[in-house]
């Protein structure tokens, strides 16, 4: 139903006895005093911020932490960058010979093979083991020695080979 | 002549504490029937009245001068007392509401109550409590309805229809009660 004109001419006129009913509230003589005694022990997180080095630190950590979690998030997120994927591989040694092995890293002056035996009686052959094992560690050790000057590698290499003739001798 | 409200908060805003005594000297007052109407007691509706003036005080940076202050003051008072109420555990209902003459004085009490004043206070407090909740910001602030709407998170049109029959009902009362003298 639609209120008519007159109605609600009646009903404003009705609201305003109404209010004129319900008067205000005078407030206790003490309350102004009391209400800035309030105000002045209040003080506002804006102002303890702004006063305080302490409070400074708590927040600038505080608003670290609200923005940093989300941020570290996002970044795991996102793909940043184009991350070249790296392959390893490896080959396994028993597929390389020796001269396989020095084309990859190439020609080593000095260097000398390590024969494979042709014959069986020779895996039992302790001599024939001992030289290879110390063939084997000379030449790790001057391949490993390489990338340095000479006169390094000569002296390494010939404490070396005196370690590697002992161990032979024992 | 009362300076508009708005006027004295943006003074306030700009360091005059002058302004915000004077919006104190404007609100208090209203703002006490206000709580009182909700049915709390005299010394703490004053204890409500200081946490609303802290409020606005710890607030006034923020306000924007869009809408009128009435309805920026009257929202933080609605929601300090809804906090008042979770805190305490009170809750409203009509039996609760103390009656008009908790709030006057004894003797005006005597005197009002036999009058239409009393008869209009009465037949306010015998409205359920959501329609006093709209009566009290509709009509005795004179909040607009948008605003009403707002503070109470209603829609506009529902606020228009419950305050249009609200008023129909309790003037017919009143009529009633007139006829009957």
């Amino acid at each position: 139903m639609e209120p008519s004109l007159n109605d609600e001419r009646q009903l404003d006129d009705f609201a305003d006895t109404l209010r004129s009913a319900h008067q205000e509230c005078a407030v206790s003589s003490s309350f102004e005093d009391n209400l800035f005694d309030a105000l002045s022990e209040t003080k506002p997180l804006r102002r303890v911020i702004q006063q305080s080095a302490f409070m400074r630190v708590a927040a600038a950590l505080l608003i670290m932490c609200i923005i940093g979690v989300p941020a570290a998030a996002l970044m795991g997120v996102l793909p940043l960058g184009d991350d070249k994927q790296i392959t390893l591989s490896f080959i396994p040694a028993e597929s390389l010979d020796e001269s396989e092995l020095q084309e990859m890293i190439g020609p080593l002056a000095s260097t000398e093979s390590v024969v494979i035996p042709p014959h069986d009686e020779y895996i039992g052959d302790r001599v024939y083991n001992q030289r290879v094992a110390v063939i084997s560690a000379h030449n790790y050790w001057q391949r490993l020695l390489a990338p340095y000057p000479d006169s390094i590698e000569f002296a390494v290499l010939a404490g070396v080979d005196v370690v590697l003739a002992s161990i032979v001798v024992k | 002549m009362t300076k508009p409200a708005e006027d004295l908060l943006i003074r306030f805003q700009k360091g005059d504490a002058a302004a915000f005594a004077e919006l104190v000297e404007q609100f208090a007052p209203r703002l006490k029937g206000f709580f009182l109407r909700k049915g709390v007691q005299d010394s703490t509706a004053e204890d409500l009245i200081q946490n609303v003036f802290i409020r606005i005080c710890n607030t006034a940076a923020r306000y924007q001068a869009r809408g009128k202050f009435d309805a920026y003051c009257f929202q933080i008072a609605h929601n300090i007392f809804i906090d008042h109420c979770r805190r305490n555990k009170f809750t409203i209902d009509d039996d609760s509401v103390p009656e008009q003459e908790d709030v006057r004085p004894q003797q005006a009490e005597a005197i009002e109550k036999s009058d239409s004043a009393a008869k209009l206070r009465e037949i306010l407090q015998e409205q359920d409590d959501s329609t006093r909740q709209l009566l009290e910001l509709a009509v005795l602030q004179q909040l607009s309805y948008a605003e009403v709407s707002e503070i109470l998170d209603i829609p506009v049109g529902t606020v228009k229809s419950r305050v249009y029959y609200a008023l129909r009902r309790m003037r017919s009362v009143f009529q009633q009660y007139e006829k009957d003298l």
